[in-house]
């Protein structure tokens, strides 16, 4: 029988927030049976995605966004939604490491998930989907 | 000099009563010299005991014809006697001793389950073995904890910035039981804590899984000056925090 769980996580577009999502991510991921270095990967891709979905390309960080963490018998799928409200300003710890960071981090998302996809919404934020199997 | 009387009897005669008595007017220097390291997880009695031990050295050792002042002499001695002991101690106090264990335990429980099932264990898996709760086990992996004792074997790139590997280099250096200062154990876990994505990839595969620059860069389908490039910047980040 196909067992779903759906985890919903709204956060305000403050860089301070995504550890959030990124607990919420390694929790979930545990839970679904991910080994422990999977689980710690699983938790830098999400933190990684949150970046290119609220900030990367923008001015400023989004005011707020979604992630879904939906786990299945063989894995899970976490999609990261912003709004395009861009109102939050950029002066914070995280951006010291960013400039120019971005080409690395989607290759750090890409070889970590099974599959990546970055969609443009209809209300001018992003979409990311990471989908990871588990292979047991 | 004060008290260089009571000193000059005491080397004549090395008596113990003599030796007491200038110990006891020194006390004081230890309460001082300990101060700094009060409310970190070490018992009051046991710093205190450290210090006041190697006071007592100090005074055994101390030569008054040389002119200087004993508190002058005594107070690289029992600074140094505090530290070896947080150092022998192994770890950070400010870690939970439990965390401690579990750090240590966790990469060898790994390494023995990975053999006996044919994969890497869950997360489950690993609290079970160790008896633990998952949501320790959950909490090392969110901080550093689950890192444990860090690659030494890394050799860092020639060309880079020289003073932070050089840096980084001396304080993971490890004796037989672990970091060697618990003051730059704290630095490393905090700046380690603070990396959470892009820059803990890096490092998880340089200095935990020994990957060189070369394969990690393969890896991601990026050039090996990317990589070089996001290690520089991870060991500056480490330097930054060292420097204070």
């Amino acid at each position: 029988m196909n067992k779903t769980d759906l985890v919903k996580i709204k956060v305000p577009g403050k860089p301070e927030f995504i550890k959030v999502c990124r607990s919420a991510a390694l929790a979930t991921a545990s839970l679904a049976g991910f080994d422990v270095d999977t689980v710690d990967e699983i938790g830098m891709a999400v933190f990684e995605a949150c970046k290119v979905v609220t900030c990367h390309g923008y001015d400023c960080w989004c005011s707020e966004y979604e992630m879904d963490i939906r786990t299945e018998d063989d894995g899970l799928t976490i999609e990261i939604l912003s709004s395009g409200s861009h109102t939050v300003e950029k002066d914070c710890e995280i951006c010291l490491d960013c400039p120019n960071e971005g080409d690395l981090g989607i290759s750090i998302i890409n070889n970590i998930m099974d599959s990546v996809s970055i969609e443009n919404t209809d209300d001018g934020g992003k979409k990311i989907t990471l989908v990871k199997k588990n292979a047991r | 000099m004060r008290d260089k009387e009571l000193f000059l009897a005491y080397s004549k005669n090395k008596d113990i009563e003599t030796r007491n008595r200038i110990v006891e007017k020194y006390l004081y220097m230890v309460d001082i010299l300990i101060k700094k390291y009060l409310g970190k997880g070490v018992e009051y009695d046991d710093l205190y005991q450290v210090g006041a031990l190697a006071l007592i050295s100090a005074v055994e050792r101390f030569d008054p014809e040389k002119g200087f002042e004993f508190s002058s002499f005594a107070t690289p001695t029992i600074l140094g006697e505090i530290k070896k002991y947080f150092r022998d101690k192994g770890w950070s106090v400010k870690v939970p001793r439990h965390m401690k264990e579990i750090s240590s335990a966790m990469g060898p429980v790994k390494e023995d389950l990975t053999s006996k099932l044919g994969r890497k264990p869950t997360v489950a898996e690993i609290a079970e073995a160790m008896g633990e709760s998952e949501d320790t086990i959950l909490r090392a992996i969110e901080s550093s904890a689950a890192y444990g004792a860090l690659s030494l074997n890394q050799t860092f790139d020639d060309g880079g910035e020289e003073g932070a590997a050089a840096m980084f280099e001396k304080f993971t250096a490890k004796d037989e039981k672990g970091y060697r200062d618990v003051e730059d154990y704290e630095i490393i876990e905090k700046v380690l804590s603070e990396m959470t994505g892009t820059n803990r990839y890096i490092f998880k595969k340089r200095f935990v899984e020994e990957k060189s620059q070369n394969e990690i860069a393969k890896d991601l389908g990026v050039s090996q000056m990317t990589i070089s490039r996001a290690e520089k910047k991870i060991l500056e980040r480490f330097a930054r925090e060292l420097a204070g």
